[in-house]
């Protein structure tokens, strides 16, 4: 059962529907025993993507690769691939058992060999009691544990999940985020994870690829993508971006650009990038900003840093963080988030406040 | 709050007083009747089993009560053989195509019971349709009488009771969930077993109640097998009518009805014991 994930490649995959391109030519490779994200609003061909794989939409062109085997032209029960379904889809008049053991019986493998996998495999997911009853006695968190297990008892070196996660509550979530992350590592297929939640796919997979009208924006690790984001969808889709407008360029030394902004002065680092034909705008983190009450930050400039001061719209206290909306002349109100909250006091709204990040936190990006 | 307490005038209150006139119709017009039937059918002529030993003593009339059971039992698998592509397919199939086969399915309701027997009368009899097409064919020399007759009993039944047997099933399939279908097809069970394994079980609670339905309404049909059955296929309905309004024997008539009623209330008694033992985990799931 913990046999190795299998490589998957995709290259020139496509699909059309007559004139509609659901999914622009896409290559994809992922590596063995990999955990690996589709993330992007809906309509963005994650889904489709992941049909392909599957075998439910057969592409219009291109190879799907297992290990080297081009199975795109194979109907889904000859692939040989595990896939978990968002709402479960565990069959309702089958027993927990019977569930897990549909797959073993199609291969008609001897019954005691049956007993054992089914066993284990309720052992792997902790719920080693639950297998006479009925999927529908069980909650929500519980029949996507089975329903992992269903998927993964037959052994499958690749394994499909679309939102699985989707229909539960949000606490749940984040402790089933870890649940599959641990079975993952027990079972050691190779993970297509499709979720429109960035968090959670930032917080599960080796690697994500962001993905918009029917192709791939972007792809990398999770740092990679929140550090260096291509654009500003890819920016905006994979945590929060404030995005500050460009006017013109000032001036240039070394890794950093002088930019100015319709809220003052921004140095920025411009990776090679040249903000002189003004399709380029600054992206700062909300998290990378520091937030200090204007008249006790007067001493404390540091040089080199961006400064902006305004007033402060609107702050919220979140579970581990303060959530500020500045307002400052002549931009979009700017999000702060602070996380080390532990000694500091909150601001109020209305409160007068100097904001500084500094020039490396700030990327320049090619603007939609 | 307490105005309404005064007058005595609560919403509950009202709607139970609505309940009245319906029930005191229910029972005036259908209770009491039925009552009425299953009294008389121990006391006319006198008191006592007479009329249920001329039943079940042998002779014609239990012929007929077996003639009726059987009928009703092939026009029922008759149905559900019919339907259940039927359904399926349009289970399958979304928006205007799905309300247009909807529409062929219910249109034949529309039109009246004797209307649609007297129009496989005209299919069936010596100079019909059929019988012309099967001369024009040369499969037969002269015109087979059809009519009065089994056969022609049967499919006039089968056409009038499909809507009956068609409409549970595509309320079952339509709520079956397509991808528990293509869970089954990644796990690796080709459309076929699929279908085997997850659809059909699935199915079978709209296939019960169909069945049930033909079933029951089958043992107590009476224009169909009036019209085209005639006294070769006499069916339990058709003998009562005979007996209460041309012999007026009305206490046998009473006897044959109230054995009819027992056998209908018996096969729904079954029905739903086996419908809740078969379906008591998922029938009433999502």
């Amino acid at each position: 059962m913990t046999e190795q994930g299998a490589e998957l490649k995709l290259s020139g995959v496509e699909k059309r529907y007559g004139k509609v391109e659901a999914l622009r030519p896409t290559d994809l490779e992922l590596e063995r025993g990999e955990f690996f994200s589709l993330i992007g609003p809906s309509g963005s061909g994650k889904t489709t993507l992941l049909g392909a794989v599957a075998g439910f939409t057969p592409p219009t062109r291109g190879r799907i690769e297992v290990d080297g085997v081009d199975m795109a032209a194979l109907p889904p029960y000859k692939r040989e691939i595990g896939m978990v379904f968002q709402n479960y889809a565990l069959f309702p008049h089958l027993t927990v058992f019977e569930n897990i053991a549909f797959p073993l019986r199609l291969r008609k493998l001897p019954e005691s060999e049956i007993r054992s996998r089914v066993m284990q495999m309720l052992e792997t997911v902790r719920l080693p009691d639950v297998g006479g009853r009925m999927p529908t006695q069980l909650s929500g968190g519980q029949q996507q544990r089975i329903a992992l297990a269903r998927a993964a008892v037959y052994g499958p070196r690749i394994l499909l999940m679309d939102e699985p996660l989707g229909a539960l509550d949000k606490n749940l979530r984040e402790e089933m985020q870890f649940e599959i992350k641990e079975f993952h590592a027990k079972v050691g297929a190779t993970v297509l994870y499709v979720t429109h939640d960035q968090d959670e796919a930032a917080a599960m997979s080796d690697r994500i690829a962001i993905m918009r009208q029917g192709g791939i924006v972007q792809l990398g690790t999770p740092r990679e993508l929140y550090e260096h984001p291509l654009n500003e969808f890819a920016a905006c889709f994979l945590g929060n971006a404030n995005l500050l407008e460009v006017v013109r360029e000032t001036g240039r030394s070394g890794d950093y650009v002088e930019v100015e902004t319709p809220a003052g002065p921004v140095r920025a680092i411009h990776e090679g990038k040249d903000a002189s034909i003004g399709n380029q705008v600054l992206c700062v983190r909300p998290e990378s900003i520091s937030i200090e009450p204007e008249d006790a930050a007067i001493g404390s400039v540091s040089t080199g840093a961006n400064r902006l001061s305004g007033r402060i719209a609107d702050a919220t206290f979140t579970a581990g963080s303060f959530r500020y909306v500045v307002d400052v002349e002549g931009t979009t109100p700017i999000a702060v988030r602070l996380t080390s909250i532990r000694q500091s006091e909150m601001l109020k709204p209305g409160d007068r406040v100097a904001l500084q990040w500094t020039a490396d936190a700030t990327l320049m990006i090619p603007k939609e | 709050m307490a105005s309404d307490k005064s007058t005595g005038w609560t919403a509950t209150a009202f709607y139970r007083w609505l309940l009245v006139a319906p029930l005191a119709f229910v029972g005036l017009f259908f209770l009491w009747p039925i009552l009425n039937v299953i009294l008389r059918s121990f006391t006319d002529p006198s008191l006592g089993v007479v009329n249920y030993e001329r039943v079940f003593g042998g002779g014609p009339y239990l012929k007929v009560l077996w003639i009726t059971v059987e009928t009703a039992g092939i026009v029922t698998i008759l149905c559900a053989l019919i339907a259940y592509p039927v359904a399926y397919v349009i289970s399958r199939v979304r928006g205007s195509m799905m309300s247009l086969m909807m529409a062929f399915v219910v249109v034949s309701l529309w039109t009246s019971v004797v209307i649609r027997s007297y129009a496989w009368m005209v299919v069936f009899q010596r100079k019909g349709v059929l019988n012309q097409f099967l001369i024009a064919a040369d499969i037969v020399e002269r015109p087979i009488s059809f009519l009065p007759g089994t056969l022609a009993v049967n499919v006039g039944m089968v056409h009038i009771m499909l809507p009956f047997m068609l409409l549970p099933m595509l309320a079952t399939m339509r709520t079956i969930d397509r991808t528990l279908i293509a869970a089954a097809e990644v796990m690796g069970a080709n459309p076929f077993v699929a279908f085997r394994k997850v659809f059909f079980p699935l199915s079978l609670p709209g296939l019960g109640a169909g069945a049930a339905l033909v079933f029951m309404m089958s043992l107590g049909f009476f224009i169909t097998p009036a019209l085209l059955g005639g006294p070769r296929h006499m069916m339990a309905a058709v003998l009562i009518e005979q007996q209460a309004n041309r012999l007026l024997d009305w206490g046998l008539a009473s006897a044959l009805s109230t054995v009819l009623l027992l056998l209908t209330t018996s096969i729904y008694l079954v029905y739903l014991r086996v419908m809740k033992s078969a379906g008591g985990g998922f029938a009433h799931g999502r």
